[in-house]
């Protein structure tokens, strides 16, 4: 079993704590933000993608780079949890940073959406910037980067992947 | 020693079992990425052209476009477009946001022009949530406040108003002008000020230029507006 310290990231992202948030962070982006608009759903999202993006990034850290030593994987993952705190803070703060933003991630959403309108109708869709609230409270959501922290500092006890393969070993081999 | 256990997986079992395991990781990274690129929505008013037909002019037809809740948060510009024969012109709405009253109804009225003429609107305005177009009303429905050639600012007769809540309105007459010197061009900007207190919005119906041949006597320009007695129209005219 893999020491605390050296952890991959996508056992972390395993975890139910993980699993909830990205289901959450789903599920509010797409259903919870359109029949409940309001203060709330626009927090959740935010704490949500808090705990799941450092992770997401940290796996793609160790799959760009999987003979990293446990040391180097722990640095790219507190790198990852900065950088998305910073991200975070300057695009609800600055409106460059916003504009950024709201192009770049428009720009990684129009081949789907062209795709989409092909298939659907055969016409390519232009490209589109995304919706952004330059919302400075939205930052009081910051303290919600501990949480991926935390999840990788302690002890694995919850990966759902691995419980998978481990339910097959547990069940039937009790003694008669 | 090993014994028969019927819970004890099957060997089909134990290789699905595996799969699910091997796939587990990869399917949640994978919809971990997508819900990140997905999780802002398109901005919805980018501007698109619509053409919603033909629609015969001098009815005081006007369009309706409603926005959608999503958009509330956001301060934005909708374009209404009209030709005329060869001339086109505009009306800008600004939407401030969220405001009382969402979703937000813009209105435009199509110039009168020759009677059965026809022309074509464009609509520049969001995508999400809009519906056009709609015909509300026909012209008597309209009460009409006359302006002289140059007051700059008039208030609504607060009877005519009173009486119909749901419109105020602008008529000016140009005749004599246009019949001194022929086909006239006429820029003007129309503003439509509320001043009751449930309210504080303002619609600014743009800059317009519209030209009439030398057989119309006026131009009949009219504004309508959800407020009640208490708004205000500024029109102001070009020099």
């Amino acid at each position: 079993m893999n020491e605390p310290s050296d952890v991959r990231a996508a056992d972390v992202l395993c975890r139910p704590t993980a699993l909830t948030a990205l289901a959450l962070w789903c599920v509010n982006d797409h259903v919870l933000k359109y029949a409940y608009p309001g203060w709330l759903t626009g927090k959740l999202s935010d704490v949500a993608s808090l705990i799941v993006a450092p992770l997401l990034a940290a796996c793609l850290f160790d799959l760009a780079f999987p003979h990293a030593t446990a040391r180097m994987r722990r640095k790219l993952f507190l790198l990852a949890l900065v950088a998305i705190g910073a991200l975070m803070f300057s695009v609800k703060l600055f409106d460059s940073a916003a504009w950024a933003y709201r192009w770049g991630l428009g720009l990684l959403q129009w081949p789907f959406r062209s795709l989409t309108g092909l298939l659907a109708d055969g016409s390519a869709r232009p490209l589109r910037a995304v919706q952004l609230a330059m919302d400075w409270t939205d930052l009081l959501t910051l303290p919600a980067l501990i949480v991926p922290w935390w999840l990788r500092a302690r002890k694995s006890s919850g990966d759902v992947c691995a419980q998978i393969v481990a339910g097959d070993d547990h069940v039937g081999v009790q003694a008669p | 020693m090993s014994t028969y256990n019927p819970q004890r997986p099957t060997p089909r079992l134990r290789w699905l079992r595996a799969r699910i395991a091997a796939l587990g990781k990869p399917a949640i990274l994978l919809l971990g990425i997508g819900t990140s690129i997905a999780t802002s929505p398109e901005e919805p008013f980018t501007r698109s052209s619509r053409d919603v037909g033909s629609v015969a002019l001098g009815s005081s037809r006007h369009v309706v476009v409603t926005l959608s809740q999503s958009m509330r948060n956001e301060a934005f510009e909708v374009i209404i477009s009209f030709t005329v024969g060869k001339d086109a012109a505009e009306t800008q709405v600004q939407v401030e946001p969220d405001k009382p009253g969402w979703p937000v109804v813009v209105r435009t009225l199509v110039p009168p022009a020759t009677p059965g003429a026809r022309g074509e609107l464009d609509i520049d305005a969001p995508e999400v949530g809009s519906s056009l177009p709609a015909d509300a009303g026909s012209p008597e429905e309209v009460p009409t406040v006359f302006l002289q050639y140059n007051l700059r600012s008039v208030a609504c007769d607060p009877e005519t108003a009173a009486s119909h809540p749901k419109y105020c309105a602008d008529w000016h007459q140009l005749g004599a002008q246009c019949a001194d010197h022929g086909p006239c061009r006429l820029g003007f900007t129309l503003t439509v000020l509320n001043t009751e207190s449930t309210l504080d919005t303002e619609f600014n119906f743009g800059a317009a230029a519209l030209r009439y041949d030398e057989t119309e006597w006026g131009l009949k320009c009219t504004a309508q507006t959800d407020f009640t007695d208490k708004a205000t129209i500024e029109a102001k005219f070009d020099e």
